[in-house]
């Protein structure tokens, strides 16, 4: 009994297995079901699903490179921090520039640091030449005021005066500093001549209102205060 | 030998001492008309030195036309009494006067002088610094 239901399972499993065979080549060649393999009756089904998709994806990247072509160099225009072609050599200048600037700043304050040094010197030399009274304090005079230039200083000095009262002082400070160059040491009545024109003028007062008002250059200023220190002692050694 | 030769020697010096004492009484025969000329050019020179220190004053005053006026016969004087590094000041301040009435040409023409007939003087040194500048920087 059982041995007869064995077989009869064994012959209806494998009618089903034939049937099912059959079933699946049937569907096949007619096109419903795909097979995993490359059908040619499958294919165009398979186009027709994924096309749109692909071509709507290729037009959007298509899309976005000619947007970012139309803007980018507007971009650049609007941003000169992007670096084109010609603006390296652009910032390299400007850097080159601004490293002269830097340059000239420091000579300039080397400049001032050796000007303060001479004023100091030239102060000192004039404290030791008003200590000596006579030819030998007029010859430290006239020492003090070549070394420091005072003269020529002046001569570029001038133009940059505008204010009228402190050209006048300017150019008398020059008069006088001139007859201090020209004077002979060794003459006493020349000496005393000038210790008493120096006198007469009487600058002190008049520089120290001039430069009170302000509005002088420093170098105008600087210069002004140096001849008059140089006078005083012009003033005390005769 | 030796002795010759430091007496041959000796007659230049021999020759120029003979030199000098023969124009010792030259100059005590000197004419009385130079020599009064020497003394009336030393007397003008010290009046001269005044109106120097008076025209320095209407310089330092920026007087400039009134001094020019008072140092322009002062040269001579000087120049007269053979005190050359006072001539050559005058000068100076002469074309220096010129200089700040703007008249350049008689100022240039003037330093220059100073140049020329005062060498090797303060005046020169300080006319060719003047020069320079108003000539401004060689091209």
């Amino acid at each position: 009994m059982s041995q007869a239901s064995g077989r009869d399972n064994e012959r209806l499993e494998q009618l089903l297995r034939r049937w099912g065979t059959e079933e699946a080549v049937r569907q096949e060649s007619a096109g419903l079901v795909p097979s995993g393999g490359r059908h040619p009756v499958a294919r165009p089904s398979w186009l027709r699903q994924w096309l749109p998709l692909a071509a709507s994806f290729v037009f959007m990247v298509v899309g976005a490179g000619l947007y970012l072509a139309s803007i980018l160099p507007a971009h650049r225009q609007e941003n000169p921090s992007v670096p084109r072609g010609g603006e390296t050599a652009a910032i390299r200048e400007q850097l080159d520039r601004a490293l002269a600037a830097r340059r000239e700043a420091e000579k300039k304050l080397a400049a001032i640091e050796a000007r303060q040094t001479a004023t100091v010197n030239l102060l000192q030399q004039v404290h030791l030449a008003a200590a000596i009274p006579g030819e030998k304090g007029i010859l430290a005079l006239q020492t003090a005021s070549r070394e420091n230039r005072l003269l020529s200083r002046g001569a570029e000095l001038r133009g940059r005066i505008s204010n009228q009262a402190i050209r006048r002082l300017f150019d008398t400070q020059e008069a006088l500093l001139s007859q201090l160059d020209l004077l002979d040491p060794n003459n006493r009545s020349d000496l005393e001549a000038l210790a008493r024109l120096v006198r007469s003028t009487d600058l002190g007062p008049q520089i120290d209102e001039a430069l009170r008002s302000g509005g002088a250059d420093p170098a105008v200023t600087q210069w002004l205060i140096e001849a008059q220190l140089v006078l005083s002692g012009v003033n005390r050694a005769g | 030998m030796r002795a010759e030769l430091i007496w041959l020697m000796l007659v230049p010096v021999a020759v120029a001492a003979a030199g000098c004492g023969m124009s010792q009484p030259n100059l005590a025969r000197e004419d009385p008309r130079l020599h009064e000329a020497r003394a009336a050019a030393a007397r003008n020179a010290a009046v001269a030195e005044g109106d120097f220190d008076e025209a320095m004053v209407l310089v330092a005053e920026q007087r400039y036309a009134e001094a020019s006026k008072r140092l322009s016969p002062l040269t001579a004087v000087f120049e007269a009494a053979e005190d050359r590094p006072r001539a050559a000041r005058v000068t100076f301040w002469m074309a220096y006067c010129h200089e700040k009435q703007g008249r350049q040409a008689e100022a240039i023409a003037l330093y220059e002088r100073v140049q020329r007939a005062y060498p090797q003087t303060p005046a020169s040194r300080l006319a060719a610094a003047r020069l320079a500048n108003l000539q401004g920087p060689p091209k």
